[in-house]
């Protein structure tokens, strides 16, 4: 028997649960995507030997689980002095672990701009700190949209792991409503609705801020 | 804009002159010591095989990719490199560099518009970026450089509308409008479908006309030797004849451009026979 009074009253647990899932994943999107231009930028225009630290790193922490580098972040970092915030872990966790995959991303569409774009604007005598928003990135951005948004995706999902270490987001509030209410299946059944609502959301706007940006082709 | 006369040779005032250009690249030694002279107001066609090395001399010329050897002046002023240099090269500030660019004008191959960009913005760019002109000013300009080249009904219309002979026609209006001192026109029509090669060449012909410093690489003879007063014969990295446009396309001197002019007047001739 579903004890709606009992549900009811844990919803703004939940509900507080999941704006904070929302705040540490933007977040966390952020610093990725910072990260994912540093890296990319290192790479691209760096000297070799940057290039070649930056491309060693993004394979070592590609092949870590985001678990793993929580842990590592929440559990032995400290044994070195350096404790930090649950919170902060979580958030660090996410951009580290997330700006590898953006830098790549970056990478891939740039390479994916014919190189007579460039020519283009440099025969013209502009410099790359001006030709490069103006004209190249609007160039990659509809490139960038699909997988930029499986990538949000993937963050807002990872971001549940973050419950493990005691960061107070959306999973943990769940646990502590299914510890209150008894009520597992409907907390989850709540829980999956949510994460699923929250994605569709971030698909249905990228969608459409991807038409928005090609209008200018056939 | 008149150009600077050249401190010690100043019998022959040039526009442009590229001395001794040698490009490798990888293992290919693609330009193997190119000279080249362009008055204010000549048309110089650079004809030749493909892989004669015509599109990277082009390229060398504006410095988009430097030769290893040689040097370019543009009304005397040493292109790239600091002029104090004579046993060394010294690069020139990127700054400098791109401020030569800004005075020399491109056409590419492939149109190279920026696809996001009306034609109007794509005219509109580089006078706003480069030449920090006024967004209203720049906006006069461009519309009178497209009516200029012909598209004067397509002003506001995104490249992915425009036929590939108007995007090439956008594309030199707006290397026009930068009001450069010499056009380097790098194969402006063998992208084309042969219908809307006319329309570009008939552009490029009301530009000859009007007295524009142009370097043109192409494949199309009749139209080198319509509008070209000089031409350059290429073949594997060196120029091996040049002269008077006419005289080197229909009575080549050299037995390679001869045999490379062969065929063109060739097909005149059959043509002419019916």
């Amino acid at each position: 028997m579903i004890d709606l009074d009992l549900i009811v009253s844990v919803l703004p647990v939940l509900a507080a649960g999941l704006f904070k899932t929302v705040w540490l994943s933007l977040l966390g999107a952020i610093l990725a995507l910072g990260g994912g231009i540093l890296i990319a930028t290192g790479i691209e225009r760096g000297p070799h030997w940057l290039r070649r630290t930056l491309s060693a790193w993004t394979l070592v922490t590609l092949s870590l689980p985001l678990l793993v580098l929580l842990y590592l972040l929440f559990f032995v970092l400290p044994e070195y002095g350096l404790t930090l915030s649950p919170t902060t872990v979580g958030v660090a966790g996410l951009g580290l672990y997330y700006a590898p995959y953006v830098s790549q991303l970056l990478l891939g569409a740039l390479s994916a701009i014919t190189p007579g774009q460039f020519e283009a604007c440099r025969a013209m005598g502009m410099a790359p700190w001006r030709y490069m928003p103006r004209l190249i990135v609007p160039q990659m951005l509809p490139l960038l949209l699909p997988s930029m948004t499986g990538l949000m995706i993937g963050l807002i999902k990872d971001s549940a792991l973050l419950s493990i270490i005691a960061v107070h987001e959306f999973m943990h509030a769940a646990k502590a409503a299914i510890s209150q209410t008894y009520a597992p299946l409907e907390i989850y059944l709540i829980v999956a609705l949510a994460y699923w609502l929250l994605t569709s959301l971030i698909d249905s706007l990228m969608r459409r801020l991807e038409r928005r940006m090609t209008r200018h082709s056939t | 804009m008149c150009a600077t006369e050249q401190a010690a040779d100043d019998r022959h005032r040039y526009a442009f002159r590229a001395r001794n250009i040698r490009k490798t690249l990888g293992d290919n030694e693609i330009l193997r010591g190119i000279d080249l002279d362009v008055e204010p107001g000549e048309v110089v066609c650079i004809l030749g095989p493909s892989g004669s090395g015509k599109s990277t001399l082009l390229r060398c010329l504006n410095w988009l990719s430097p030769p290893d050897d040689g040097e370019v002046r543009m009304g005397g002023e040493l292109i790239g490199l600091s002029a104090a240099t004579n046993h060394r090269r010294v690069k020139l500030p990127d700054s400098q560099i791109r401020r030569q660019r800004s005075r020399i004008g491109m056409v590419f191959q492939s149109f190279n518009l920026w696809p996001h960009l009306t034609a109007r913005q794509n005219v509109m760019e580089g006078l706003i970026s480069v030449q920090g002109m006024r967004r209203d000013e720049a906006a006069k300009r461009a519309e009178e450089e497209l009516i200029r080249v012909g598209l004067g009904n397509r002003i506001d219309v995104w490249p992915s509308s425009l036929s590939g002979g108007q995007q090439q026609r956008v594309a030199i209006a707006r290397a026009l409008a930068m009001r450069p001192e010499l056009m380097l026109l790098d194969e402006p029509t063998s992208a084309l479908d042969p219908e809307l090669v006319g329309e570009v060449l008939e552009v490029i012909q009301s530009l000859a006309a009007q007295d524009t410093t142009m370097i043109i690489v192409t494949h199309e003879i009749q139209f080198a030797a319509d509008v070209a007063d000089t031409v350059l014969f290429m073949d594997e990295g060196l120029v091996v004849e040049r002269g008077d446009a006419r005289q080197v396309i229909h009575a080549p001197e050299h037995p390679r451009s001869a045999r490379f002019f062969k065929r063109f007047t060739d097909t005149q001739t059959v043509s002419r026979q019916d």
